[in-house]
Formats: C-alpha cells, structure tokens, sequence
C-alpha cells in the first residue's frame, strides 16, 4: 500500500506547555526519530496560549520560577512576573535545545481523530491531511480556543472587533473610543495599558473580579548572580513559592472562611487605586474571594479611575452597527458610541472543542460522551478511549499556582503508562469505567466545601450543572502523588500478538524506550 | 609584522540550529580569505586574541563565542550540551559568514578542536572548510590520557573528572592559589606570566555550570568516526608538556585523518597553544591560506 498515511507511535495535539513538556520526555526516553512522533499544530508557531495571547501586557499571574518546566528552570528571568513575550522565548529555547521543531507539523489543525480497534491505532485527520498513530495525546489546552459571546446583533458591528486572544496589533487605538467587554485576566492586564492611549474606554462588567495587589520587581542584579552560577538556588526559589502557592489551599478547599483576609487585601487595593465612592462600590465583587479566579494587578484600579474611562454594570442587550446598548435594572436602555470592540470574554473551558473532534469505535465523539459532564481518570485517561491522554483534562486546572505542575504530573503518568505497555508487551490501554466513577467520587467528595461551589458565584469554573468540571480541589502535591505511578489494575490490557509472536509490526515496537543521560 | 587586526570588530548575532543567539565577531577586510576560530573550554573568543593579532592583515578573521561562553548565552537543559550542538552551532557560523561559494580555514584549539571534529561528517563543513587547523586536542580518551592531576592512574583520572572537569562551582574571584593551579594543570611551566594571568581571568569568568556540563560531556567524548569523515587537509599542532591534552592525542588524530598534512610538537609547551605559541599557529594558519585559499599575503 503505497497510499497509507503516515504513522507514528506517538501522535501529540498541540505545541504549548503539555504538548512541548510531552515532546522532550518522549525524546528523553529515546524517541529521537522524527517519524516516531509528531506534533500536530494548527498555527505556524509553537506556544499555545502563550503565542496567541500577544495582547499588551499579557503576563503570566504566577511566579516564573515555577511557573516553568522543572526540568529547564531558567536563570534569565527578567522579572518575577513574567512577561509574555519572555515566557514565549523560553519555551523556544527548551524546544530549540531538545531538537522539538523537527517533529512539528505546523498548520495542522486536528479536524477529526477516530479510533480504529482493528488496527489498533488513532486515524487523525488534519487539515493538511491524514495521519495514523498508536497513541494520541492531547496538548489543547483549555485556554486555547477564544469563546465569543452571542450577543445579539454582534455581526452587524461596523467598527473593529477582536478578541483578546487574537489581538489586532494593526489597529492603532489612539483616540478610539474602545469597549471592553469582561473583566477577567486578560482583561484586567490589557486595560491598564492601553487606557492611556484611547480616547474614550467604556468597560462592561458583569461580576467584578477579585484583584490582589500584585507584588511585581524586576530580578535584581545579585539574585541573578546566584540564579546563573548555583543551580541550587534556582530550586530554592522554585521550591519557596511553590510550597507558598500551596498553603493557599487552606482557604480555597479547607476553609473559606480564612479568605476573608484576602478579601480585606482586596478591598484595600480597591482603596488604593480609586477615590470615587460610587466607583468603588460598582468595583467591589459581592462573592467570596477565591470563587472567581483571584486576578493580581497594580494599575488596573488606578487606571479605572482615570477620566477616560467609565465602568458599565448594566448588562448588554445588543449591539449595533456603531455602538452597544445596555438596560439597567429598572429597563431603561442606554446607548453607549463605540469604534472598537475588544472582547475579554475568555475562553471554551468547560466545553472543549477539541472533545468535539475525538471519536471512540462507535463514533461518539467525547464530548457526547461528556454531555456537560467532562471526567476523566486521574485527568488524563477516559474509558472507551484507548491509547489516549488528555494533558489539562478535567479537573485538574488551578486557581492557585503552577499548571505547569500539573501538566508535568500528567505528562509523568502518561510516561509511565506508555513504559508499562512497552515492558509487558502490550499495545493497548483502556481505563476501567468504574476506576474512572471512584475517582471522580473522590475528586467531587473533595470538592465540597470549597469556596469553587460555595463560594456564590457562576464562573468558568463550572459546567451548566453547577459541578466544577475544571479545577482539582485539594493540595497539588496531592495529584503529582496520585500521578506518580501508573496503576495497571485500573486499566484493560491488551497483549501485543503480533509482538508476542516474533514479528516486528510496528518499527521500533520492540525496542522499549531507555532513558538516555543527555537530551 | 605589526598589529593588525586590532581595532574594533564587527559584531553578529548567529542563530544556531536550535535558536541560540551565537555572538559573532568578524575582523580584517570584508572580501578577503576567511579563517574560522573556535576557542577551548571555559574561555571566550578572546583566547585567540595573540593569534589573531599576529595574522597577516588580508586574512578575514571569524571568531564566536561557544554557547555557554563569552557573549554567547547559557543553554538552558542538559540538552543544550552535547557535541552535536558544537556542531550545529560551527555549521551555523561558517553558513553565516563565509560568503556563497567560498571556503575558509577552521582552526580549533581543545574544545573548539573538538568542535571541529565532530563536525567532520556535516555536509556545510565539507563544502566550506578548505583546510583545518587542531592545536592542543583530542577526540577521545581524555580522562584516560590526562595527566594533569599529578596521581596514579585511576585516581587521577576522578580527581580530574570530578575536581575540574564535572565541577560546577563558581571559582569566586581570582587570586594567587587559582592561577598557580590553573598554570600547573594547563600552561607549561615557563609560560608568560601575562598570558597565565589572561587565562586565569577568562577561565574565571566562565560561567561554573556551563563549564561543568561541557566539562562533563568531554568525559563522555568518542569523535573517532566523525575525525575519519574529515577529508580537508589538516595540519595539527601539539605541546610536549601539554597535560590535559598529550601529544598522544595528536598522532591519535592524525591516524584517523584522511589528509593530514603534518603534526608539529612545539617542545615544553602546554595546553594553551594561542597563548603560548601563537608565532607558530599564526604561521601555519597563514600557510594554510595561502596554500588552500590562494590567499596573497601582505607579508
């Protein structure tokens, strides 16, 4: 057969942290070849959300130390916050070093993936057509598909609009009068810098957030020092905040009630930045800190404050060619003259479209499979989808500290996992449906209490069903324990026939990956 | 012979392979025949400066930072360390600055020999190398053949490994005991006191880790193959006194080689041939010029 698409072991969706961090585990472990794994992107770029975000003053909201890959802790981190573009750079840098770029397969986008049992293999199509693969795993993100909100009239608009993901860097703001529409991460780092420069900014908020101050310096010229020439100290640093991070579990998951300190530090940051009383109370959220994502920022009250711009709380109705109308909750509509449309509306979390583009035997996609629903094992695995992992699955986002952690947990796991198989000369896996129910007994057991579902509000957080689908809800360290080994007693096995009988059917199957000293 | 070669250089940045940033210094006329320098382990591009300094002035003059040293950055994992990235990154500077057609001179002192060496099988370097140059290196058995921590046999090859090669210690400021160590292991005793005090001053300066991690992966070094891939004609220079690198290195290399052309012994000099003898190699890279270039020396 001369036609048959390529195939490879190892088929990874995505180039941001899970995609890359799974690209150098697999080289370490001695897949080298470029046709033994490939990774499919859909832009012509790695980095993920970290590309795309480009927005000004995209930041990353946890330290850089830690927020990083553990196995390439950077001694050349600028600030202690990072910006965008210098988060951008490192992750070239570790995928340069580790010889990444050769198993890119830039603007493939994943239309379709199938599984296909008779030949054991994923049947994926890309937009630049079809690729085979043993094993599939899923780098996208939750953060990586832009959601728009169905506003009506919002295609009738005549000025400029985009998403904070997809930022217009063309459109020159001087003197617009621009909207924002959401007041979330993005949008609380982009507001600040671009209200100098607009004419008139109108800021639409449904829930305001909960903003910490944000203690944000430059590196200084001796920690640098000591970062460039003891990599001990580097741990250190990781290790501090990383140990920091995690006590604020106690008041997420243990015991809301401590997060009233934190929303005294957030009310205290409203005083800070803003005079005007009516100002301050449109501002000050109504929910227990923590429910939302707490977002940190030094100049986003401040910059409210400035004459330019007005914050509107009204909700909004519709759009028109040239501006958008609210109603207050008396009914009365306001027209508010806009030129530019910024939407910070976040993004498809609890609804993956990448769930709607992977399709077991039957093909039932997983996000049928879902419903409204997302669960997995241990976040990474889904009975009836074999031979698949899903980086930044269910329930094991963060609220409070790295998802690199995370992402390299379940990286650890989906390691371990495909060794086994190598070792014990099997060529598939498949969770057990009633591991994958107790596990996320366990995780919705953990999650009472938590200030996620008692904490009063709606956030991205939560499916429709007011079940939080997205976050883990206790100690981090919790589920890098619990993803440290693989457990082959939660899982169906099938032995490898072929390989069990002397034949060598897939190129490389029987040479189980060895960790190598170097790259 | 005067000065030349002395005033300001142009500077460059290089993209390696894999996207590190390689800082490039380019000297003498822009249309003259180039020579490519990589420099030894744990210094910077400036250890070729006495060399450079006595060239003939028609000669173009390419010299880089190896990654982890100079300007050049620091790599970042484990992977950044490897032979193969030496390679990749000579293979980018020679695409980068000899021009379109032409060939150049490539002469490596130690590491940046090494750097040479394990370029050998690269399809850039047998298009633009038109003749090597190695002084003081090897390209296999360097712990075993060392001499240079004064112990028996075995023990002297750890306490190299682990005391100067792998170590990844900052040195912490110069001083009287670090220079006296660093002339006893790889300068002859008669060396120029203001060539030891040059070296001790970038050797010091060299960043601890990256100096470990190269140090480390010398340990490991096996170039035997890519050394009989070389097919360019090769002249190779070693001191007699030299104990990190012995001159059984030299005629190792030269066994491999397809075209070496001679092996010189400079007698009781040390590892630091640029800045111990660097009449001799100034001599020979211009001979090598002349002859595989057709450079026309000013003389």
């Amino acid at each position: 057969m001369t036609d048959a698409p390529p195939h490879f072991r190892v088929a990874i969706i995505g180039s941001g942290f899970a995609g890359l961090g799974m690209a150098v585990r697999l080289r370490q472990a001695g897949l080298r070849d470029p046709g033994d794994f490939v990774i499919l992107e859909r832009a012509d770029d790695i980095g993920g959300t970290w590309r795309d975000n480009s927005y000004p003053g995209a930041a990353c909201d946890v330290p850089s130390h830690l927020y990083s890959f553990s196995f390439a802790l950077n001694p050349g981190w600028s600030r202690t916050f990072s910006p965008q573009p210098e988060i951008l750079a490192y992750m070239k840098r570790v995928a340069g070093e580790y010889g990444i770029p050769k198993h890119v397969r830039y603007g493939h986008e994943v239309l379709s993936a199938h599984w296909e049992p008779g030949d054991n293999r994923w049947r994926i199509e890309t937009s630049q057509g079809t690729i085979t693969a043993q094993f599939l795993v899923s780098g996208a993100g939750p953060l990586a598909d832009p959601s728009r909100p169905d506003i009506k009239g919002i295609d009738t608009f005549e000025g400029t609009m985009f998403h904070s993901a997809d930022w217009d860097h063309d459109h020159d703001l001087t003197g617009r009068r621009v909207a924002v529409i959401g007041t979330g991460a993005s949008a609380i780092q982009f507001v600040p810098r671009i209200q100098p420069k607009v004419g008139r900014m109108t800021l639409f908020q449904r829930t305001a957030p909960w903003v910490m101050f944000r203690h944000d310096r430059d590196i200084t010229k001796v920690e640098s020092l000591l970062y460039r020439n003891l990599p001990i100290a580097r741990q250190i640093a990781r290790k501090s905040i990383y140990w920091g991070r995690e006590t604020y579990v106690f008041g997420f998951a243990k015991n809301p009630r401590l997060l009233s300190i934190v929303e005294r530090l957030g009310r205290a940051n409203i005083a800070r930045g803003i005079k005007d009383p009516g100002l301050r109370a449109k501002v000050t959220p109504d929910f227990r800190a923590g429910c939302k994502r707490i977002l940190m920022s030094n100049d986003y009250y401040p910059a409210l404050a400035r004459p330019n711009v007005d914050v509107v709380t009204d909700g909004i109705v519709e759009i028109r060619p040239n501006s958008i109308i609210t109603r207050d909750a008396s009914g009365k509509e306001t027209e508010h003259e806009v030129d530019t449309i910024i939407l910070g509306t976040g993004f498809h979390v609890s609804d993956p479209p990448v769930a709607r583009r992977v399709f077991d035997s039957d093909g039932r996609s997983l996000a049928d499979h879902w419903g409204t629903d997302a669960q997995a094992f241990r976040g990474t695995t889904v009975a009836g989808f074999p031979n698949a992992f899903i980086l930044a699955g269910p329930n094991t986002g963060l609220g409070h500290t790295s998802q690199v952690f995370m992402i390299e947990a379940q990286i650890r796991y989906t390691m371990e996992a495909l060794k086994y198989l190598c070792r014990q000369g099997l060529d598939r896996l498949d969770v057990r449906p009633e591991a994958q129910r107790s596990y996320n007994a366990m995780v919705a057991e953990s999650m009472e209490g938590t200030v996620w579902v008692t904490g009063g509000c709606d956030s991205w957080y939560l499916n429709e069903q007011g079940r939080n689908t997205t976050l883990w809800p206790t100690f981090t360290w919790n589920f890098a324990l619990r993803t440290r080994w693989f457990d082959p007693h939660n899982y169906d096995l099938r032995v490898d026939r072929a390989r069990r009988s002397g034949r060598d059917r897939v190129r490389g199957a029987a040479r189980p990956p060895r960790r190598r000293r170097t790259t | 012979m005067a000065i030349r070669h002395l005033g300001p250089a142009r500077e460059t940045q290089v993209r390696s392979d894999d996207g590190t940033p390689l800082h490039v210094e380019v000297r003498g006329p822009e249309d003259g025949p180039t020579v490519v320098f990589c420099h030894c382990w744990a210094t910077s591009l400036a250890s070729w400066g006495p060399v450079v300094r006595l060239l003939d002035q028609n000669l173009r003059v390419v010299l880089y930072d190896q990654r982890g040293h100079g300007r050049t950055p620091v790599p970042l994992t484990p992977a950044g360390y490897a032979e193969e990235k030496l390679a990749d990154d000579l293979c980018a500077v020679l695409e980068a600055t000899v021009p379109e057609g032409e060939r150049a001179v490539v002469a490596g002192h130690s590491m940046g020999g090494m750097t040479i060496m394990a370029t050998g099988a690269r399809e850039v370097f047998r298009e633009k190398a038109a003749a090597v140059l190695l002084t003081n290196t090897g390209c296999a058995q360097l712990t075993e053949r060392t001499t240079s921590i004064p112990l028996p046999k075995a023990l002297g090859r750890a306490a190299a490994t682990a005391l100067t090669l792998r170590a990844p210690l900052p040195l912490g400021p110069r001083n009287a005991l670090t220079t006296a160590a660093l002339k006893f292991i790889a300068m002859s005793p008669d060396a120029d006191p203001r060539m030891v005090r040059l070296c001790a001053r970038m050797v010091h300066e060299c960043n601890g880790v990256a100096r470990g991690r190269w140090g480390d992966m010398m340990t490991r070094l096996d170039l035997d193959e890519t050394v009989r891939a070389i097919t360019a004609p090769t002249v190779i220079v070693a001191g007699t006194a030299d104990r990190m690198t012995p001159p059984w290195h030299a005629h190792h290399v030269a066994s491999l080689l397809r075209n070496c052309e001679e092996v010189v012994e400079v007698p009781d000099a040390g590892h630091m041939g640029p800045l111990e003898f660097p009449e001799v190699l100034a001599g020979r890279i211009e001979k090598l010029a002349a002859n595989h270039l057709g450079a026309t020396l000013a003389g």
